[in-house]
């Protein structure tokens, strides 16, 4: 009897285990195969010492005909990491953007600097080039994806150019030669900058063998290749 | 070579204490240009190498740093194909001094006259010469105050004084700033700004007195401005074979600049008004001026024209001519001359460029015009 109320009394706290272990399960399977199609996600570690920022602050402040006017003397606000930092597919051959509508991107002119400093946008985007400072910008790129030259305009004045070929695109003013910015032309839309804690979220991607990359700062720092399966949420971490 | 030597060995001194501060990041940066001229063969002071294909360099290192928020270091070292080194620029920058945003600058430094900026600088400068009132050598003869008018060989000795002199540079403090719309700039050099010379082998001119300097200027929008520049200062070195006192023999000019630039356009215009005052005698006095205009036709190609001249006043002298009489010439007391420029310009990359310019040279003269229009072939590189 002992033995027989033991077996059953194992044998509830086994179904009960199994119960709890199994919907436990259940709610972490719905949570994370809840969409339609997979997802990637992550985390990017960058290195906490920004270099680029440092140089970008000494030699804007190092102007040696410096114009007297306000706002070249300000400190520029540091680039978030999202400003930095891009994470995208490399290709995706199941992917038409002719069905996109047409879209817009910004890339920033302000305490003579682009903002942000990488931009990711898809093929067919047309980027605006505010200028916000009171000074003149001449915003030009000589890469071969994309040639243009938007002259010299003044503050308030907005410019425009329409990037219809994937690549990569170096962004330059004229006549403040350390402003510097990359526009990152996709022929994919599954791309993401990450927060500030470096979590990132590609969502919707196709089942499919992918090269992931991430860019940061001036160049593409890292590349790995994942497969994702339907439904799937496919952790892929980067440390920079 | 020695002096290069020292010159090398202080600046690398001067960095190596600079970079000390625990602030101070040093920038090296530079422009390296390579040129071939083809000049024509007449006897003249534009003529290069007597009408031979010349190559011709040009080296030009910055070294900069923050030395902390408010002071910064700036250099400038040039060396051309002459093996001569110079150092143009060597200053201190103090900014904006108790938040009053006046800026101090001490050392070798930028003279404010007029408004050639970074145009001094191959990359920044489509020509290949600096506008003609920085480069056209006079019949004053440096360091003295003889005429060399009726010498066909002082004159194009390359022997005298310029208006302006180079890339403006001397030893001296300034101070700068902006109030409003007006933005000025002081400064007290030594000497005038004709005899800076650069080209001497201490670096320094050899005339010792205070020399100063204004420019001021009204910019109401980022496109326009429109300056008037001032100096003042003795031109004559205190070593003079006469013993005169150099500061009975001061330069005295002024000059208006303008310049307008959007889009595609940019034009700069500069005149200037120079009178070389002397004790006993009368005032050599020249007008120059200069008007350019850049345009970029498509991403990489830019177009440039540009016209300087200098006209000078007429002198009666008393000339000892070779049979050994004495006459009286009267007359301009130098040759005018008008240049007229044109350059192409081609962008082989953000710091990679070639250009082709073409300089026609008239003058105006006891001898005639003669043969000297040059052809430039140039390549800059910045790095």
């Amino acid at each position: 009897m002992v033995n027989t109320s033991f077996r059953i009394t194992n044998s509830l706290k086994k179904i009960v285990y199994y119960s709890i272990f199994f919907c436990s399960f259940q709610v972490t399977f719905s949570q994370d195969t809840g969409k339609s199609s997979a997802e990637i996600r992550g985390t990017i570690t960058v290195p906490k010492n920004n270099e680029v920022i440092e140089d970008l602050y000494h030699k804007r402040a190092l102007n040696r005909y410096a114009k007297h006017h306000g706002g070249v003397n300000k400190t520029p606000k540091p680039y978030s990491l999202s400003e930095q930092c891009v994470i995208y597919i490399e290709s995706a051959p199941q992917y038409s953007s002719s069905s996109e509508r047409q879209r817009r991107a910004e890339l920033d002119q302000s305490d003579l600097m682009f903002r942000p400093l990488v931009l990711p946008v898809l093929v067919g985007t047309t980027v605006d080039f505010p200028n916000r400072d009171e000074l003149y910008h001449n915003v030009f790129s000589y890469s071969s994806v994309k040639e243009f030259d938007l002259g010299r305009y003044p503050k308030n004045q907005v410019k425009s150019v329409t990037f219809d070929k994937a690549g990569t695109v170096q962004v330059f003013c004229d006549i403040h030669t350390y402003m510097f910015a990359t526009i990152l032309v996709l022929d994919n839309p599954w791309f993401t900058t990450p927060s500030e804690d470096g979590s990132y979220v590609l969502s919707n991607v196709p089942p499919g063998t992918y090269q992931i990359s991430v860019w940061y700062l001036r160049k593409k720092v890292d590349t790995k290749t994942v497969t994702v399966k339907e439904n799937q949420a496919l952790v892929v971490n980067f440390e920079l | 070579m020695n002096q290069q030597l020292k010159i090398c060995l202080t600046l690398f001194i001067l960095l190596h204490l600079v970079s000390q501060f625990s602030y101070a990041q040093i920038f090296v940066s530079g422009q390296a240009s390579a040129s071939y001229l083809q000049s024509g063969e007449a006897l003249s002071r534009y003529t290069v190498n007597e009408g031979r294909g010349t190559f011709a360099w040009r080296l030009d290192v910055f070294a900069d740093a923050i030395i902390s928020e408010n002071l910064k270091f700036y250099s400038n070292i040039r060396i051309t194909e002459e093996q001569r080194l110079n150092i143009d620029l060597l200053k201190l920058r103090v900014t904006d001094i108790a938040g009053l945003g006046l800026n101090a600058n001490i050392g070798k430094i930028f003279i404010p006259f007029g408004s050639l900026g970074e145009r001094r600088y191959p990359k920044q400068n489509p020509f290949f010469h600096l506008p003609l009132m920085n480069e056209h050598i006079t019949t004053l003869a440096l360091s003295d105050y003889s005429l060399h008018t009726l010498d066909p060989m002082q004159v194009i000795s390359g022997n005298g004084f310029r208006l302006l002199d180079y890339g403006l540079y001397d030893a001296g403090i300034s101070l700068d700033g902006s109030v409003g719309k007006i933005e000025y700039a002081l400064a007290l050099i030594n000497g005038a700004v004709s005899a800076t010379s650069s080209y001497t082998a201490s670096g320094l001119n050899n005339n010792q007195g205070f020399g100063s300097v204004a420019h001021i200027a009204y910019v109401p929008s980022e496109e326009f401005s429109l300056g008037g520049s001032f100096g003042y200062g003795p031109f004559i070195s205190e070593n003079n074979p006469q013993g005169e006192d150099p500061n009975h023999y001061p330069q005295r000019i002024t000059g208006i600049d303008i310049s307008y630039s959007l889009g595609y356009f940019s034009f700069f215009g500069e005149a200037i008004y120079n009178n070389w005052m002397f004790d006993d005698e009368p005032d050599l006095n020249a007008f120059a001026y200069s008007a350019e205009i850049h345009y970029t036709i498509i991403p990489r190609i830019l177009c440039a024209v540009r016209v300087g001249g200098i006209r000078f006043n007429e002198i009666t002298a008393d000339v000892y001519s070779q049979d050994g009489t004495y006459g009286t010439y009267t007359g301009t007391w130098d040759d005018i001359v008008v240049r007229y420029e044109t350059a192409l310009q081609y962008r082989i990359e953000k710091d990679a460029l070639i250009k082709l310019v073409y300089e026609i040279y008239s003058t105006y003269g006891n001898f005639g015009d003669p043969s000297d229009n040059l052809l430039v072939l140039q390549t800059v590189f910045g790095f």
